[in-house]
């Protein structure tokens, strides 16, 4: 099938000829000095591996042990990469005399221990991974001699403990990594040594509660995750001192409640994320500590409202994800000032009905989400100032189809008929199940005056909606009946047909309208083409309050 | 309405929130360093695989992305994506690698979306077709990188010229009859080919793809087949090249580069790199005429259907771009992948409920079948419609059905076929194509007295 494999051979060998180095059979040599050895046949470190190899890879392989000295002849090796090599074993002083090593990397492999002098003496190292093994702690002093460690990953391991000071000598560490390994809990003062830290992971360690005062002493933190453990409760000050934290990640944890104190010192905090607890509230205080915050993800919780004024002063705000919680109403006024805003998600919640000036502030709204909730209608000019608003999403509500919903199915047509292809009509009756998108204009209709007990409109509303505006001109030839609510019907009394042009029906008129509402200018022509059908042409030009 | 839905995306996906995920262009050690590691983050879901070596023995790595991986389950369709194959045109591979870490990290977060995807697809991801060729375009200087350099293999051949030449039988059957499908390779074709395209066509016969991209760069387009101008060299002057070459699945074909192209920030608002595209799509032959493409052979040789994107004006753009061009494409990469959910799929089995490997799926009016894969699983993608579908094997009656196919999902078409008595048992054991092409040719020739009218 393929070449015949001297042949191939004999190929690389050409390719690689000019590179004087010779490569040991089982492995590939690229630029002289890179060298990758992938395979199950390989059992043991090959033979004559370059000299000046600088990075050397054993992936897939059936290496058992590394032993002292294994790598001495490369004296020159920067990267040492073993990925999921299953039996790989370690042996004390694997990496000894390699003082030029800076990255070294045992993922997927069964180590299930590290002898404390499986490092030696490595001065130059900075960053370490060993990774998706199956180590179940570390030896005290392990770190002793790689004091140059910039970044340690731990991830995927069996780890239960740690020896208090294992990290002592790591003053230089930027990034620890400690996620999905079965700690259950870190000791007190584990993270003392590492003032230069920029990025803790303890996702999913199943931790129950955080010592106080764990993260005192990371004055550099810019990243904490401690997302997927089982967090009931954030002790007061539990992140104290973290002025340069900019993301912080709580979330698929089991917080039940949250002190208005408990993100007060954040003043550099851009993502917070709550999604997945058991919240039922969030303290009116809450973000007054963390002005610069960007993007808030609460969703996948139970909160009932949200406390009014939560959001003041958030003036950088720009993504509020409130989804799958459990929220009745909304307070007035609660996103105002969010002039940044670009995303908020409130859908799967239980919103029966929205204020007309809901989203009036929030002039860079783009995306907005209010699928899965119990609205039946939206107050007309609800989007009014949302000039950059992209999307709505309105699936999942039981939308009343008619004249009230009229405005939003025309805006919908043109802006979102693909996010709302899914939104249904569930009532009057003959449009239960009509897509709002696909529906016809005409369809829109109000048959009879909207009832009083309609509970998507708030009382003040609803007396607005009831007193219907005519406006007419003096002599009853045009008159224009509607309200914000009913839509508008245009009414023309022509003149007696019969002249004597034979033209047929043609009207053209400039009239102002009044009413007790206001003023209305209307321009009406009704122009009859020869044999065929009449064409209506209006323009309506508005004055408050229509 | 629709060049809106780029901002949608942050509805319909969920907002990143995971870790920042760093940006950068991925050697080939760090590549297969990235690849491992999304494989160890989400081990229950991924298996990495290689299907063939480089010509300088760099491993030809393919991440899979499956509830079951490694196992072709019954009516769930696979997918591919395949990066890089230009060595130089290094987007793609960029963003596969980041592809990869967000479906992992959304299915560990439990996203909807994502999970179903997983749940529903196979997903193959090839990052880097030609990963000899990079390292030659990585090893540039940046401020002077060359706009071919790297893009060949190191034998120096353009691997998207090096599959064998299939258009010119389709062609030639559409004129006069002959298979529409599983277009016989040429005797001496292995002779012919690099052996990264040999590991590619071998990778193409073991698993029976459905829908496939082939993420290229250097203008911003989803190109869609045939890349093969139809008409040759005739009586003595060149034709034009930008004619159209369209297949009997053009409209299908269209809606698949709109799929990407809408989803993508701005592939559909062209023009963006000099040239013009309406929707940011075009047929390959409309664009410049292309022979011996990775395209047009998986559409001629195996049941998938392929489509070239094209991602960025520069073949090689600057680290500090790669964020934003991964923004840009994310649910685009998510859109098409969901694409392969439509039309038809089902089982074609024998009375006795066993599953027939290699039945023939045609579509009335559509010069182009499918066949059912090894258990008797089939795909066919279809436009929303009502068809006349017809299965047929080897040694059964044939059978028709009318189905109509809606927006939303395939529809599941069964077929049990019974065995045909009239024939003896010596005719069953004829050849496997004998039946279906004297079927076909019956089908095709309508088609090409129809096309006759068209020029």
């Amino acid at each position: 099938m393929m070449f015949p494999r001297p042949l191939l051979l004999c190929l690389q060998g050409l390719l690689l000829g000019r590179f004087a180095q010779a490569c040991p059979p089982p492995c590939q040599c690229y630029d002289g000095t890179k060298v990758f050895c992938s395979g199950e046949e390989i059992w043991g470190i090959p033979e004559g591996l370059p000299g000046n190899a600088t990075q050397l890879f054993f992936v897939e392989t059936s290496l058992t042990a590394v032993g002292s000295g294994a790598f001495s002849k490369c004296s020159s090796l920067a990267r040492l990469v073993f990925l999921n090599n299953p039996s790989l074993a370690l042996g004390a002083g694997a990496f000894g005399g390699r003082p030029s090593l800076a990255e070294l990397e045992v993922s997927g492999s069964n180590l299930s221990a590290l002898s404390s002098e499986a490092f030696g003496s490595l001065l130059e190292l900075r960053r370490l991974f060993l990774t998706f093994s199956a180590l179940r702690g570390l030896e005290p002093g392990l770190f002793n001699r790689t004091p140059s460690l910039e970044a340690l990953h731990l991830q995927g391991n069996k780890i239960e403990t740690l020896p208090p000071k294992i990290f002592s000598p790591l003053r230089e560490l930027r990034v620890l990594d400690l996620s999905h390994n079965p700690m259950a809990q870190v000791p007190d003062r584990l993270f003392d040594p590492l003032a230069l830290l920029q990025v803790l992971k303890l996702s999913d360690i199943r931790l129950t509660r955080l010592p106080l005062g764990i993260f005192r002493p990371l004055r550099s933190l810019e990243e904490l995750s401690l997302d997927r453990n089982a967090l009931a409760d954030l002790p007061p000050g539990a992140f104290s001192g973290l002025s340069r934290l900019r993301r912080l990640e709580l979330q698929h944890n089991a917080l039940t409640s949250l002190r208005p104190c408990s993100f007060s010192c954040l003043p550099n905090l851009d993502v917070l994320n709550l999604e997945g607890n058991r919240l039922s509230a969030l303290p009116a205080g809450l973000l007054r500590g963390t002005p610069k915050l960007g993007q808030l993800f609460a969703a996948s919780n139970r909160l009932e409202t949200i406390p009014e004024g939560l959001f003041r002063n958030l003036l950088q705000l720009q993504t509020i994800v409130l989804s799958h919680n459990q929220l009745a109403h909304l307070p007035a006024g609660a996103f105002r000032d969010l002039s940044s805003l670009t995303t908020l998600q409130l859908d799967h919640n239980q919103l029966t009905a929205l204020a007309g000036d809901t989203f009036h502030s929030l002039l860079s709204l783009e995306v907005l989400a209010l699928a899965g909730n119990r609205l039946q209608a939206l107050p007309e000019g609800i989007f009014d100032s949302n000039d950059y608003l992209l999307g709505v999403a309105l699936k999942d509500n039981p939308w009343v189809c008619d004249c009230r919903l009229a405005s939003l199915a025309g805006w919908i047509r043109n802006w979102s008929a693909p996010l709302n292809s899914q939104t249904f009509c569930a009532s009057p009756d003959h449009l239960k199940g009509w897509a709002l998108p696909a529906l016809p204009q005409e369809q829109l209709v109000c048959l009879a005056a909207p009832g009083p007990a309609d509970s998507s409109l708030s009382p003040g509303e609803a007396e607005t909606a009831r007193a219907p505006c005519t406006y007419s001109d003096p002599e009853g030839t045009v008159q224009l009946a509607g309200d914000t609510a009913t839509g508008h019907r245009l009414t023309v009394h022509l003149p007696p047909q019969g002249d004597s042009t034979g033209r047929g029906l043609a009207f053209e008129s400039d009239r102002v309208l009044n009413s007790s509402c206001g003023t209305v200018r209307v321009w009406v022509t009704i122009r009859a083409e020869p044999g065929g059908t009449a064409r209506e042409e209006e323009a309506v030009s508005h004055t408050p309050p229509f | 309405m629709s060049q809106l839905l780029w901002p949608l995306v942050r509805f319909l996906l969920l907002i990143e929130v995971a870790a920042s995920v760093n940006f950068f262009h991925h050697r080939y050690e760090q590549l297969v360093q990235a690849l491992f590691n999304v494989h160890n983050e989400c081990p229950d879901i991924t298996r990495i695989y290689t299907i063939g070596r480089s010509v300088q023995g760099r491993h030809l790595y393919v991440l899979e992305f499956s509830d079951s991986p490694g196992i072709h389950e019954p009516l769930e369709p696979e997918f591919k994506y395949v990066g890089n194959m230009h060595g130089n045109e290094v987007l793609g591979r960029e963003l596969l690698l980041q592809l990869s870490e967000f479906l992992c990290e959304e299915y560990r977060r439990r996203n909807e979306r994502i999970t179903r995807l997983i749940w529903d697809t196979r997903i193959h991801i090839l990052p880097s077709m030609n990963p000899d060729g990079y390292e030659v375009a990585a090893n540039q200087d940046p401020d002077a990188i060359g706009y071919l350099t790297g893009r060949n293999n190191a034998n120096g051949v353009d691997l998207n010229r090096n599959f064998p030449d299939l258009n010119t039988f389709m062609y030639y059957n559409e004129k006069n009859g002959g298979p529409n499908h599983h277009i016989p390779l040429p005797a001496n074709w292995k002779s012919q080919v690099e052996q990264e395209t040999l590991a590619v066509i071998h990778w193409m016969s073991r698993y029976n793809f459905v829908l496939s991209a082939n993420l290229h760069g250097g203008a911003l387009v989803a190109n869609y087949p045939y890349d093969k101008a139809q008409e040759q060299r005739s009586r003595g002057y060149q034709r034009k090249s930008n004619t159209p070459s369209p297949t009997p699945d053009d409209k299908l074909f269209r809606k698949l580069a709109k799929a990407y192209s809408y989803a993508h920030h701005s592939m559909h608002q062209s023009p963006t790199c000099g040239e013009q595209f309406a929707d940011g799509i075009t047929n390959g032959a409309s664009w410049y005429s292309l022979s011996k493409g990775m395209q047009d052979f998986n559409y001629l040789y195996t049941n998938c259907f392929e489509i070239t994107l094209e991602l960025s004006c520069d073949k090689f753009p600057p680290q500090k771009d790669l964020e934003k061009e991964w923004l840009a494409n994310r649910e685009a990469l998510i859109t098409y992948l969901e694409e392969v959910h439509q039309g038809i799929k089902g089982l074609v089995s024998d009375e006795n409920n066993n599953g027939i490997a290699g039945a023939v799926i045609s579509v009335h009016g559509i010069g182009h079948d499918v066949t059912s894969g090894d258990q008797g699983d089939y795909f066919r993608l279809l436009l929303p419609g009502t068809y006349t579908i017809a299965a047929s094997a080897d040694g059964y009656r044939p059978q028709t059905v009318t189905v109509t196919v809606g927006p939303a999902g395939p529809s599941l078409v069964h077929f049990q076929l019974k065995q045909d008595t009239i024939k003896g048992p010596m005719e069953k054991k004829a050849p496997a194509t004998s039946l279906s092409s004297k079927a076909l040719q019956k089908k095709v020739v309508p088609r090409a007295a129809h096309k006759k009218t068209q020029r």
